[in-house]
């Protein structure tokens, strides 16, 4: 079974590291993604399309599979950021620094690890506490959600670790999934992720 | 021209500002991220169809986007001035409101990505209707993507962009009571290999709307 696991996230993220280093923008007069750095744009605009797309998608499939495409979107953005900034993908960084300087910089939230189990002093779980989600925050959230309606950001932090850990074959864990357990709920609450040690 | 005055567009110039700088703001950089996933993602459901991809994905969002749009525009004051009362009933003023607006939504970088939103008057326009066009030196959504805008059909990649501008000015021409319905199109696109990005937003009297159907670019581009 984890060996399964080992094997999936391996090749999904070979592909990704596949994709970063053959990746050539299409739209050449457009700018680079890069030049667009510093830009911003309004949340309630920025955020508009992305209930709808919550909502049909928990429709449209079963629990799992649900979840499924939630995180797959997230684990994608991890490809295109590391496609434009790919500076950052041979960035010397702690273990949270990889999670952190993302969610600083791009997400404007800020993450708390806690909870951290050690075994002979190597991690293997941690909870990610999120302030400030970029889906959540400042939303007319939905309630009972059984699905953490901020999922993708879950695919993102395990994509851009795993991205990293591959690509550079020398960061120890080598492969961690991150499961989104609860979504913000109301103004100033958290949104909380479990981080686990695959390999 | 047009029935603003310097005072009303002076506080409009630092309502703008203001309403940017106060406003939560995302990183544009993950926006362009989010949305080329949600349509390879819904591509993907449709086994690799991205024209129809983007059919669901407008569908989906167009009456929340519409929502928001009308939401930014009525119900905003910046410094006790509601946004709506720089909507005047004169076409003349539509471009101003355009430009306010997209720096309203996208701050000092819209000055990089927009050039002034232009007026060609029916009788200049080649459709025969009032035209305002915007041309883009930039882009920030198709900049990211590797999608061959072949794949994408009928459709250009910034759609969404153009659906929020059309409903954006759909919404000021409905308030300032003009009976008009405003179509837009994004008819130049990098990702298309073009020098420059175009959006033509065609506001067609509702008392003439088959002058559309000769639009050959409302036929062309969905």
């Amino acid at each position: 079974m984890q060996k399964d696991i080992i094997d999936a996230l391996e090749q999904l993220t070979s592909k990704d590291i596949d994709y970063i280093l053959k990746y050539k923008p299409r739209a050449k007069g457009a700018q680079s993604a890069q030049h667009f750095s510093n830009m911003t744009i309004i949340k309630p605009i920025a955020l508009n399309v992305y209930p709808e797309i919550y909502v049909d998608l928990i429709k449209r499939f079963e629990h799992d599979e649900a979840v499924r495409h939630l995180k797959s979107m997230g684990l994608r953005v991890a490809k295109y950021y590391y496609s434009t900034f790919p500076e950052k993908l041979r960035k010397s960084q702690k273990f949270t620094e990889i999670f952190s300087e993302v969610a600083k910089t791009h997400l404007k939230s800020k993450l708390v690890f806690k909870d951290k189990i050690k075994e002979n002093n190597k991690l293997r779980s941690c909870t990610i506490e999120i302030q400030d989600c970029f889906f959540c925050s400042e939303i007319a959230l939905f309630e009972n959600l059984e699905i953490p309606y901020c999922t993708p950001v879950a695919g993102l932090y395990e994509g851009l670790y795993n991205i990293k850990s591959l690509f550079n074959r020398n960061l120890e864990p080598r492969l961690i999934q991150v499961i989104a357990h609860k979504s913000a709920e109301s103004d100033g609450d958290i949104c909380e992720y479990k981080l686990v040690v695959i390999d | 021209m047009g029935e603003l005055g310097r005072f009303r567009k002076m506080v409009g110039g630092l309502g703008k500002r203001v309403y940017n700088w106060r406003e939560t703001k995302e990183s544009m950089n993950f926006l362009s991220f989010m949305y080329e996933t949600i349509l390879e993602e819904y591509a993907g459901i449709f086994n690799g169809d991205y024209e129809k991809a983007m059919d669901t994905l407008i569908n989906l969002v167009a009456p929340m986007s519409a929502e928001v749009v009308s939401k930014l525009l009525f119900e905003i004051k910046v410094l006790g001035v509601p946004f709506k009362s720089l909507i005047t009933k004169d076409i003349n003023d539509l471009p101003y409101i355009v430009e306010t607006t997209l720096y309203a939504v996208f701050g000092s970088w819209s000055k990089k990505v927009f050039k002034k939103p232009v007026l060609i008057p029916a009788s200049e326009s080649d459709q025969q209707v009032n035209t305002i066009y915007i041309e883009l030196t930039q882009c920030p959504f198709c900049c990211n993507t590797i999608i061959e805008p072949e794949e994408l059909g009928a459709h250009k990649y910034g759609k969404l962009l153009t659906l929020t501008i059309e409903q954006m000015v759909q919404a000021v021409e409905d308030y300032a009571g003009n009976d008009y319905k405003v179509v837009a199109r994004e008819l130049k696109c990098f990702l298309n290999d073009d020098f420059k990005g175009e959006i033509y937003l065609w506001l067609y009297p509702r008392d003439n709307l088959e002058l559309m159907e000769t639009n050959e670019y409302i036929r062309a581009i969905k």
